[in-house]
């Protein structure tokens, strides 16, 4: 048998470890340099923190559009109710919401939800008058959007657009 | 006597959890970050008072028009700007020029593309979405686009307030 080597009979067969193979077991650790890999971590997320802005939450108002050739009113005797809105202001960012055949005039959303509940009671509860929303082209989208929802918070089952005036 | 070796305490961070949690801020503002769709262009809708707007809920057959104002979603640009409507978005394909024609085209495709039967074309579902400072002048031609492409549905974007506002 060689010099060193010890080998035992039985179960298995152990090996002779030299000395100097035995002081180097264990002590070499290998570690990849993880600190430039931290560092970009650290950018990247500070890039995201800083440039990340959540989207506003967006929802629908529900409508619909009437069928090329439909026009004739089925029921003459429901009056609608013609919302006109007449930009104001500075810059026409404002405006006025006018009703026709009444002599009164709006500014804010509020006040057209109360007139429609108003509106709505005078008629004994019925919500089968169409609104109409008449802008003027200068009118700010917001406004006609605002008309839109203040008709569906009223519960009036048609809401329509007129083209834009002047 | 023999000098004995003095070797310092290695002292060692775990820096294993930490890297963890980088890595999973990194990957939620990644994937938060792609969250907004290519749909949707960069906007600020209407905020009426008392937001109806509501999620909506099928949107297999669901299409959406952007109206951008040319401030994009930018609150403090100049109202000059702001009040002229940007080009049309479709599918996130603009119209150039804002060409009705080429809407109503495009709409027609859109149509074709999903084999939607004539008698379900109305219930295909069209979303506008413009910009709050735009005039009702730009968005009426969409408005009529969308009744000549034969389509009947269609939904106002605007900002969904939270129920305690309500």
């Amino acid at each position: 048998m060689a010099e060193g080597i010890t080998k035992y009979q039985g179960e298995g067969a152990e090996h002779y470890v030299s000395p100097r193979k035995k002081r180097g077991k264990g002590e070499t650790k290998m570690q990849p340099p993880l600190t430039p890999m931290i560092d970009v971590t650290f950018q990247l997320l500070l890039f995201f923190l800083l440039t990340m802005t959540f989207r506003l939450e967006e929802g629908m108002i529900p409508g619909a559009l009437p069928q090329k050739g439909q026009g004739e009113p089925t029921d003459p005797l429901v009056e609608p109710i013609t919302v006109r809105l007449v930009a104001t202001g500075e810059n026409k960012q404002d405006v006025n919401f006018l009703i026709d055949g009444a002599n009164v005039t709006m500014q804010s959303g509020q006040e057209l939800l109360a007139y429609f509940k108003g509106r709505i009671e005078n008629l004994g509860g019925s919500t089968d008058s169409p609104v109409i929303i008449a802008p003027q082209g200068e009118v700010r989208w917001r406004w006609v959007v605002e008309v839109f929802n203040q008709a569906h918070a009223a519960k009036f089952k048609e809401v329509g657009f007129a083209p834009a005036s002047g | 006597m023999a000098k004995k070796k003095h070797v310092g305490a290695n002292v060692d961070f775990n820096m294993t959890p930490m890297i963890d949690v980088t890595f999973q801020l990194i990957i939620f503002f990644i994937i938060a970050g792609q969250m907004a769709s290519d749909d949707l262009a960069a906007l600020i809708p209407p905020e009426p008072y008392e937001s109806l707007a509501s999620a909506a809920l099928n949107k297999d057959r669901w299409r959406i028009i952007n109206i951008p104002s040319k401030a994009g979603n930018d609150p403090g640009a100049a109202d000059v700007e702001a009040r002229e409507a940007d080009e049309w978005i479709i599918g996130g394909r603009p119209i150039p020029n804002n060409d009705q024609n080429l809407l109503i085209t495009r709409l027609r495709e859109e149509i074709a593309r999903d084999n939607i039967p004539p008698e379900e074309v109305a219930d295909l579902i069209v979303e506008i979405r413009a910009d709050y400072r735009v005039p009702y002048k730009e968005v009426v031609p969409v408005l009529l686009a969308i009744r000549e492409a034969g389509i009947a549905k269609m939904n106002v974007t605007a900002i969904v307030k939270p129920p305690e506002d309500l």
